[in-house]
C-alpha cells in the first residue's frame, strides 16, 4: 500500500515536471511576436480541424503572429480549463471556437476586460460586445439550401427531416430557416416524419431504411448537415429509389462535395473555413498591433450554396488542401 | 438435468418476449412484418451484435472491454485506407483483423498479467484507438472508398445483405467457440469463480489474454462491415457501440458478474432492441419520447428475464465446478 502512495507521488511530481517544461518551451518563443492560441472544439471534427489548418496557413503569412492550438476534445469543461490555462501563460490573444457560446461568455467578458483580447470564431452568441466575431451565420446556410429546394421541389412536396442532436444551436437555426422559408410558405408540402440523427450517417441511414418501408413516395430529405442526408441516400440507393428523391444538406465539406458532384445530393451551403481563417487572422492583426482601435471587430462572412453548377471548384480545392485524397 | 430444463425455460422467455413484440408490432403497424422490412431490422443490428458477440465473451470471463467501438472505428477506417491505397480487399480485410488483434492483445496483456481492472485499460484504450486514426486522417473522414462498400452493402446469393452474413457467420463461429471449446469452457469457468478456476489448473490469464484478442478481431470486423455499409471511413461512427453491445449482450441474458450467456442469447437481446428501434421509427414516435421507450423497455425486458432466472442461481454456481473439472 505505501509503495503505490510513493509511486503515485513520483508519477505526480513526473507529471508536474513535465508540464513546467512544456509550459517554459512555449514561453521561450521571441518577444516581438504576439503569442496567439486557438481553442478548437474538437480536432477530431472535420469541420475544426479544417478551420484550424486554414488558420494555421493564414497566420503564417504574417511574420509578428505565432499562432498554437489547443484542442478541447468536445469537453466544455476541457475549452474552460485551456482559456484560463491561455490566460495566465500570457498568451497576446485568444481565438476561440466555442463549445457553448452562452456557457463561456461571462469567462469570455472577464479576460477581456482583464486585457486579454478574444475572438469567438464560426460560433457566436453575440452577447459579449467587446469580443470580435468572425462567424457564418447558420440561419443563412439553412436560408440558401431551403431557397434551392423551394425552387426544386414540387408544390406539394413530402418531406422527411433529420435533425442534428437535441439542444444544438446549428441545427435550430437551419431548422427554423427551413421553416421560415420553406414550410411556413407552403401550405401543400408536407412534413412525414422528423427524427434526430445527432448528425450521424449511420442514423440518417437507419431512419430512411425505415421510413421507405412506410411512406410510398418521399420526394425529400431534409437534413440539417450533409452526412446524414449522405446516410439517407445510401439507404435509398440499396432500396432503388434513389433516383426518384432529393437529398438536401448543409456543411459543404469534403463528403458533400463528392456526393454532389457524383449526382447523388443537391445542394449543400459551406461556411467557408478559408475565408473565416483569413479574416479572423487580419483582426487578430489589427487588434495586437493597435490598427484597431475598438479592440474587436463582428464579421459575418456570407455562406456559399453548392449545387452540380459550381461544386467543381470546391473538388479542386479539397483535393488541393488534402480533405480529399 | 434439473437445472438443464431450467436454463431452456430461461431461454425461451427472451424468444417469448421476441415473439410478443414482433406480434405486438404487427398489429402496430402494417409496414412492420414484411420480408423487406425484417430484412431491414437484421441489417441494422447486424453491427451491434458482431459486436455484441465479442463483448459477450467477454463478460462472460468476468471482465469488461468498452474499447470495442472505438477500436471498430479505428481499424475500420484503417482497413479503408489501406483499401483505397492498394486496391486489394484481402490486404485491407488482414490489416484491420491485425490491428483488432494488436489492440486486443494489448488490452489482454495490461488486464491478465499486470491485473489492471479491464474497466479502466479499456477506457483508455478508446482514446488511444480514436487518436491512433485520427492521427492519420487529420480528422477528415475517409471518401470513396470503391468497393471496400461490399463488406456492408449488397446481397449475398441476391438474397441475404452481406451485413446479415457476416453476422451469422459470427454467431456460428461464436456459439461454437462458447459451447464446443476448451477456451470457451474455461471462459465460463473463470468468470464464475476465477480462483477456482485458477486452482482446477486453468491457465487463467493465458485464457483472458485471448478472449481480449478475440474480441479485438471481432470488433475489427464489426468496424469493416460498418464502413462498407457507410459507403466511407468515418473513425467517429464507432463510437457507442460498445455500450449498445453491452446492453444487448444483458439482455440476452448473459450475467453481468460472469459465468453465464450464449450467442443466441445476445443475438435475441440485439434483435430485441432492433424491432423496438424499427416499429417506434415505423410509427413515427416523437425522438423524446423514443428515448423514454426503450430505455423503459430495456429495464423491462431484463426484468422479466432476471425474475425467470431467481431460481437458476443454483445452476451459475455449479457451472465453473463442472468447467474445472475437464
Amino acid at each position: 500500500m505505501k509503495a503505490k502512495k510513493v509511486f503515485s507521488v513520483l508519477m505526480a511530481a513526473a507529471m508536474m515536471a513535465g508540464v513546467m517544461t512544456g509550459g517554459t518551451a512555449t514561453t521561450v518563443s521571441a518577444a516581438d511576436t504576439y503569442k496567439v492560441a486557438f481553442l478548437p472544439t474538437d480536432m477530431s471534427a472535420t469541420f475544426a480541424s479544417w478551420l484550424a489548418s486554414e488558420l494555421q496557413t493564414a497566420f503564417d503569412q504574417y511574420d509578428d503572429m505565432e499562432l498554437t492550438v489547443i484542442d478541447s476534445k468536445n469537453e466544455l469543461e476541457t475549452q474552460i480549463s485551456s482559456l484560463e490555462t491561455c490566460v495566465s501563460q500570457g498568451y497576446d490573444y485568444i481565438i476561440l471556437l466555442p463549445l457553448e457560446p452562452a456557457a463561456e461568455d461571462d469567462l469570455v467578458e472577464g479576460y477581456i476586460n482583464d486585457g486579454t483580447p478574444i475572438m469567438n470564431i464560426n460560433l457566436d452568441d453575440l452577447a459579449v460586445e467587446k469580443a470580435s466575431s468572425v462567424i457564418a451565420n447558420p440561419y443563412d446556410l439553412g436560408t440558401v439550401v431551403a431557397e434551392e429546394a423551394k425552387k426544386n421541389l414540387p408544390e406539394d412536396a413530402k418531406v422527411v427531416v433529420l435533425l442534428g442532436p437535441s439542444g444544438n444551436t446549428d441545427s435550430i437555426e437551419r431548422r427554423r430557416a427551413y421553416e421560415d422559408v420553406l414550410f411556413s410558405q407552403n401550405e401543400n408540402i408536407t412534413i412525414l416524419d422528423e427524427q434526430i440523427g445527432d448528425w450521424e450517417k449511420s442514423k440518417g441511414m437507419e431512419y430512411m431504411e425505415n421510413w421507405l418501408q412506410v411512406y410510398d413516395d418521399v420526394d425529400a430529405v431534409i437534413s440539417m448537415n450533409d452526412a446524414m442526408a449522405i446516410g439517407a441516400y445510401e439507404a435509398a440507393k440499396d432500396a432503388g429509389v434513389a433516383d426518384d428523391i432529393q437529398f438536401y444538406g448543409v456543411d459543404g465539406l469534403a463528403d458533400a462535395a463528392v456526393a454532389i458532384n457524383d449526382g447523388e445530393m443537391n445542394a449543400t451551403a459551406l461556411q467557408d473555413a478559408q475565408v473565416m481563417a483569413e479574416e479572423g487572422a487580419r483582426i487578430a492583426h489589427e487588434v495586437l498591433t493597435g490598427e484597431n482601435k475598438d479592440g474587436y471587430e463582428k464579421v459575418q462572412i456570407p455562406v456559399t450554396l453548392i449545387t452540380k453548377d459550381n461544386v467543381s471548384e470546391f473538388i479542386d480545392r479539397y483535393t488541393e488542401n488534402g480533405m480529399l485524397k | 438435468m434439473k437445472s438443464k430444463s431450467k436454463i431452456n425455460i430461461q431461454k425461451y422467455s427472451l424468444i417469448l418476449i421476441l415473439i410478443a413484440m414482433m406480434v405486438v408490432c404487427s398489429f402496430l403497424s402494417s409496414n412492420f412484418f414484411t420480408a423487406k422490412n425484417l430484412t431491414n431490422i437484421l441489417k441494422q443490428v447486424s453491427i451491434v451484435t458482431i459486436c455484441a458477440f465479442a463483448q459477450g465473451m467477454i463478460i462472460i470471463c468476468g471482465e469488461i472491454d468498452l474499447s470495442i467501438g472505438y477500436l471498430a472505428g479505428m481499424a475500420g477506417s484503417y482497413a479503408c485506407i489501406v483499401y483505397v491505397a492498394t486496391e486489394n480487399l484481402v490486404i485491407a480485410f488482414l490489416v484491420g483483423i491485425l490491428l483488432g488483434a494488436l489492440v486486443g492483445a494489448i488490452n489482454g496483456l495490461f488486464v491478465a498479467y499486470f491485473k489492471l481492472p479491464s474497466f479502466i485499460v479499456t477506457l483508455a484504450m478508446q482514446t488511444v484507438c480514436f487518436g491512433a486514426i485520427c492521427l492519420y486522417t487529420g480528422g477528415q473522414n475517409i471518401y470513396k472508398i470503391g468497393n471496400f462498400k461490399i463488406f456492408g452493402q449488397g446481397e449475398v446469393f441476391g438474397i441475404i445483405p452481406v451485413t446479415v452474413t457476416f453476422m451469422l457467420i459470427m454467431l456460428v463461429i461464436t456459439h461454437i467457440i462458447l459451447k464446443y471449446t476448451k477456451f470457451g469452457r474455461y471462459l465460463y469457468a473463470i468468470g464464475g469463480n476465477s480462483e477456482a478456476a485458477n486452482a482446477a489448473g486453468i491457465q487463467v490469464c493465458k485464457i483472458k489474454w485471448t478472449a481480449f484478442i478475440v474480441s479485438g478481431i471481432f470488433a475489427a470486423i464489426a468496424g469493416m462491415v460498418m464502413m462498407g455499409r457507410l459507403n466511407a471511413g468515418i473513425p467517429s461512427e464507432g463510437t457507442g457501440y460498445e455500450t449498445d453491445a453491452i446492453t444487448a449482450t444483458v439482455i440476452g441474458g448473459t450475467s453481468f458478474s460472469g459465468g453465464a450467456g450464449t450467442a443466441f442469447g445476445t443475438l435475441l437481446g440485439s434483435l430485441i432492441i432492433g424491432v423496438l428501434n424499427n416499429i417506434m421509427n415505423l410509427m413515427g414516435i416523437d425522438s423524446y419520447l423514443q428515448m423514454i421507450i426503450k430505455g423503459a423497455i430495456i429495464i423491462f425486458a431484463v426484468l422479466i428475464d432476471v425474475l425467470s432466472k431467481t431460481q437458476k442461481i443454483k445452476v451459475k454456481i455449479m457451472a465453473p465446478a463442472e468447467g474445472g473439472q475437464k
